[in-house]
Parts: C-alpha cells; structure tokens; sequence
C-alpha cells in the first residue's frame, strides 16, 4: 500500500506540474525571441559595416535580459545627434563588452553608427573616441 | 537482490520528492524575492544616476541653454523633428515641416545649430528633448 501508495502520488504531481506546462508555446516563444534578437542582430551589423558616426546620449537603461558571449544584452534608450540633424530618440538592445559597462549609464556619451539606408539600424561603436 | 534494492531507492526517492518540492518552491519564492530586491536596487541607482546628470526628477529645465533660438523652443524643436519620422527623417523636409510652424529655413537651421550645440555640453538639454519628442514631459 505504502508503495503504490506512493506511485499514485508521484503521478498525481507529475499531472500537477503538466498542468502548466507547455513545451510546444514555450517553444514557439523562444523562436519568436530568438527572432527579434536576430534582426536586432543584422540591424547593428549592417550599421557598424556602413554607418555614419554620430553621438548618442544614454538617456536610461534597462535591467539585463540575457547573456551573449559573456556579455549581459541591455535595453538601452539613446538620444542620436547626427551633424546638421535634429536629434531622435532610438531603443536598442545590445550586448554591453563587460569591461565598457561603466561607459553605459544615463547622461553618458557614446558613439553610434547609424546605417545610410536604415534610420532605425544603430549600433554603438565601444571602439570609436567620442565625437 | 537489485530489483528490491531498486525497488527500496524507489520509495526512498518518492518519499523524499514532496520536501523536495517543498525546498524547489521556497528556492523559486527566494529567487523571486532577489529579484525584486535587485530591480529595485536597480531602480534606486538609476534615478540616483539621472538626477545626477540631469538634475533631481520634475526639475524645470531652466537657464540660458533652455532659451528659444531663433523663435524655435525646445517644445517645438522636438515637435518638427518628431515630424520627420513620417519621412524616415529625411532631413530635407525639415525646412518644410518647419515652415507649417511658420519657421523660416534660415531660423530652423539656426535652430538645429544652437540646439545641438546645447545637447553637447548640457546633457539636460537633451534629456528635456527626449521627454518632448517621447511624450514623457
């Protein structure tokens, strides 16, 4: 009794813990994120492979929503000062190199590349001097 | 002999999932609870970091460098260059834009000038800017 007894109970929480899991939806979101990360990705490529310099305020950010190769991946909101141009406010998340982490708080300057062809596609040169 | 002995970790290891459970859920709760903590750790840091650059939260942004340049505020800089999203900022339809504002093209760039000048040594500025152009003011 005792041991069957228990078996009944192991299934009775297997059954419990089924109740709110769903490995095809957490599958289908997972895909979704990985997604979004991945045109994110692109955007910031084809900025850093082409894009103008221009200056970029930190105005707040974000608490870390990943790791990519070590590095934490922040929800940064930035203020884009290009020469001659009206500034414009740009959300990005990107992976912040953990030795240029103290670079990234709000009212900091950085400097982006902001791609010709695609006003939203910015990424933040940690290489570049402050212009 | 390895079937009872199977048998006997069995029901040693059913025997002891229910406290397992238990301790997994104070573990998520404790979690959780850092978390919050963190976030809010977080929170207070950040807010420490904005006033310091931008002065304590609700401030008004006053002095010389929130002056109108050439008939352009702030306010209304933000509002004509928010005005360019519908033309993927091309910026040549600035001085079009600017001029439903009855700005003239010699004023705007005036304008752009002084202000972006303003964003570079007074970080306030551009902080005020944002809050208008996002609509947070």
């Amino acid at each position: 009794m005792g041991f069957l007894g228990d078996i009944n109970k192991l299934k009775k929480q297997a059954k419990e813990m089924e109740k709110t899991w769903d490995p095809g939806a957490q599958a289908r979101e997972s895909l979704e994120q990985m997604k979004a990360m991945n045109a994110r990705l692109e955007q910031a490529t084809h900025a850093m492979a082409e894009g103008d310099l221009a200056r970029a305020q930190v105005v707040s950010v974000g608490p870390t929503t990943g790791m990519m190769n070590m590095d934490p991946l922040l929800p940064i909101e930035l203020l884009v000062q290009q020469d001659g141009a009206p500034p414009r406010p740009v959300s990005i998340t990107t992976a912040v190199p953990q030795a240029q982490l103290f670079r990234v708080r709000p009212g900091s300057m950085l400097t982006v590349r902001v791609s010709r062809t695609d006003p939203n596609a910015v990424a933040i040169d940690w290489m570049a001097p402050i212009i | 002999m390895g079937l009872f002995k199977q048998l006997k970790d069995m029901k040693e290891t059913v025997a002891a999932a229910p406290g397992m459970v238990e301790e997994a859920q104070k573990m998520a709760a404790n979690a959780q609870a850092m978390a919050a903590q963190q976030q809010a750790a977080a929170a207070q840091y950040q807010a420490q970091a904005m006033a310091a650059a931008y002065g304590a939260p609700g401030a008004t942004a006053t002095g010389p460098d929130f002056e109108p340049v050439a008939g352009v505020s702030l306010e209304l800089y933000a509002e004509i260059s928010k005005g360019l999203a519908a033309y993927n900022y091309d910026q040549t339809k600035a001085p079009e834009i600017a001029a439903t504002k009855g700005i003239s093209a010699m004023a705007w760039q005036e304008a752009v000038d002084t202000w972006n000048a303003r964003m570079k040594t007074n970080p306030a500025v551009g902080q005020r800017f944002n809050a208008l152009y996002t609509g947070r003011a």
